[in-house]
């Protein structure tokens, strides 16, 4: 069974770019265009992992994050935020909510990303079989 | 101090408020604007008028949102009250005068005798608003640049069997995402938006890992580097992460950019009177004498750079020179042209 990834972008350029690289290294990638959506899909496919972006419409990033890890459904999903948003406010604000990680687009390439999500699971696999 | 009719007038019709204090430091007088601000937020500037400064101090502090500045000019006033002079910005509760300069001066005779002080608030909101706005845009204006950036980049290191020309486009993109950087930082930098947090770091280490980014680009020029470290290996020293690896990242960037190929860079550290020195030196094109005054200013790029390198903003000296203000360190350097250039970082290790 593949892994599956939620990407949450309201950027099509963007979705179709991750979504291409993810599905070409074998991940099974979903998409959402905002966080009201993205919380949506969450609940319903349970994602492996998360990718969220701030800046969206109808429901922001930060409010979207507040929202999955209230649900007992998604609170215990990996959420990383991939934004362009690098002000420490906002990062600090999205790792008190439960944020995984924090990843600036424009400082990465769609290689670096899926390389980000699969250290993540990576350890989250490993901290699942020790905690077990 | 103050009989005059004339000297009263011209004091009444500045723009600016003034509080002077007589030798005994009461409250000798307060002219028509600062009279008309006090009012304005509920106090009336006869109270004070005779009356210990330390009382106005105290009510004015009310009328401010942070007081730890002003609370440290104000001490410092009172451990030393004939010598010190000082200036602050301070943000007012309520608008319309929302941003005030102020500055305090001792006021002495040709022997020196100490006659009072001088208190002089400026309001600086319309300048502070203005300058608010230009950092807003340039923030929201690169953040809004960073999206695209992102997607050329992306896509182009897509491209499988690279060709020259998309090669040449991804370079141009690159290079494109580092001005946008450059401008986020210095916008940010402009709306003090940098908080310093450090931790004990490994010295070496630190160096070394910042070094290793750039090896690719070292390797590429033939560039021969040199590292030099007077200190223990283990050696730690209050830093921040981020802030050290902009400053040295820039200057070995910069020591690359204008070192020609087969060139040499070293770079040194080591620890004096409590301070760590880092350096970077090169032989690389140097910067001219006659321009060497200018170098940490915004957007300055010298004559022989702009011949040689046709890239570059003008940002990354004045930039790092803000970063050490900031973490209250010094940056010198010297330079000949033709020959090289060597900087010289010195951080403290404490503030106080």
């Amino acid at each position: 069974m593949s892994i599956k990834v939620l990407l949450v972008e309201d950027e099509d350029l963007l979705t179709q770019m991750y979504s291409r690289k993810f599905k070409a290294d074998g991940y099974e990638c979903h998409i959402a265009e905002n966080g009201e959506k993205g919380v949506k899909i969450a609940n319903e496919i349970k994602p492996d992992i998360i990718l969220l972006d701030i800046m969206m419409p109808v429901k922001n990033g930060i409010e979207a994050l507040k929202e999955l890890k209230e649900s007992q459904t998604t609170k215990d999903i990996p959420v990383i935020m991939l934004t362009n948003m690098s002000d420490e406010q906002y990062v600090e604000e999205a790792i008190n909510l439960g944020a995984i990680s924090y990843l600036v687009k424009s400082e990465l390439i769609p290689a670096d990303v899926v390389k980000k999500v699969k250290e993540i699971l990576q350890a989250q696999g490993k901290k699942n079989l020790t905690t077990d | 101090m103050i009989n005059n009719t004339l000297i009263t007038a011209i004091i009444d019709s500045l723009e600016h408020g003034v509080l002077i204090l007589n030798e005994k430091n009461n409250v000798e007088y307060i002219n028509k604007k600062l009279s008309f601000w006090l009012k304005w937020n509920g106090q009336d500037s006869q109270e004070f008028i005779g009356k210990q400064d330390t009382h106005f101090y105290k009510k004015f502090r009310k009328l401010i949102t942070e007081t730890q500045e002003y609370d440290k000019v104000i001490k410092s006033i009172q451990r030393q009250k004939n010598l010190v002079s000082d200036n602050i910005d301070v943000e007012m509760k309520t608008e319309p005068y929302k941003y005030l300069n102020i500055s305090t001066t001792p006021i002495h005779n040709s022997k020196s005798d100490y006659l009072g002080r001088l208190w002089i608030f400026e309001n600086i909101t319309k300048a502070k608003r203005l300058d608010q706005a230009k950092s807003e845009f340039i923030s929201i204006a690169s953040h809004q640049l960073r999206t695209p950036v992102s997607i050329i980049n992306g896509y182009l290191s897509m491209v499988e069997n690279k060709s020259e020309e998309i090669e040449a486009a991804q370079q141009g993109a690159q290079k494109l995402q580092e001005l946008i950087e450059d401008l986020l930082n210095v916008s940010r930098l402009d709306t003090d938006k940098i908080v310093v947090e450090k931790s004990e770091e490994k010295i070496i280490n630190l160096i070394e890992e910042i070094i290793s980014e750039y090896s690719k680009k070292i390797k590429e020029k033939d560039i021969s580097l040199e590292t030099k470290y007077n200190l223990g290996k283990k050696e730690t020293f209050p830093l921040d992460k981020k802030i050290i690896r902009h400053i040295l990242g820039n200057l070995i960037e910069n020591a690359i950019k204008y070192t020609p190929n087969n060139g040499e860079i070293k770079i040194k550290a080591e620890l004096k009177n409590n301070n760590l020195r880092i350096s970077v030196s090169d032989t690389g094109i140097g910067i001219p004498k006659k321009e060497q005054a200018k170098i940490f200013q915004k957007f300055f790029r010298a004559q022989n750079v702009k011949k040689s390198e046709s890239n570059g903003t003008g940002i990354g000296l004045y930039y790092i020179s803000r970063l050490i203000k900031l973490i209250k360190g010094r940056i010198h350097f010297c330079s000949e042209v033709n020959k090289g250039t060597e900087f010289v970082v010195e951080i403290p290790k404490e503030e106080k």
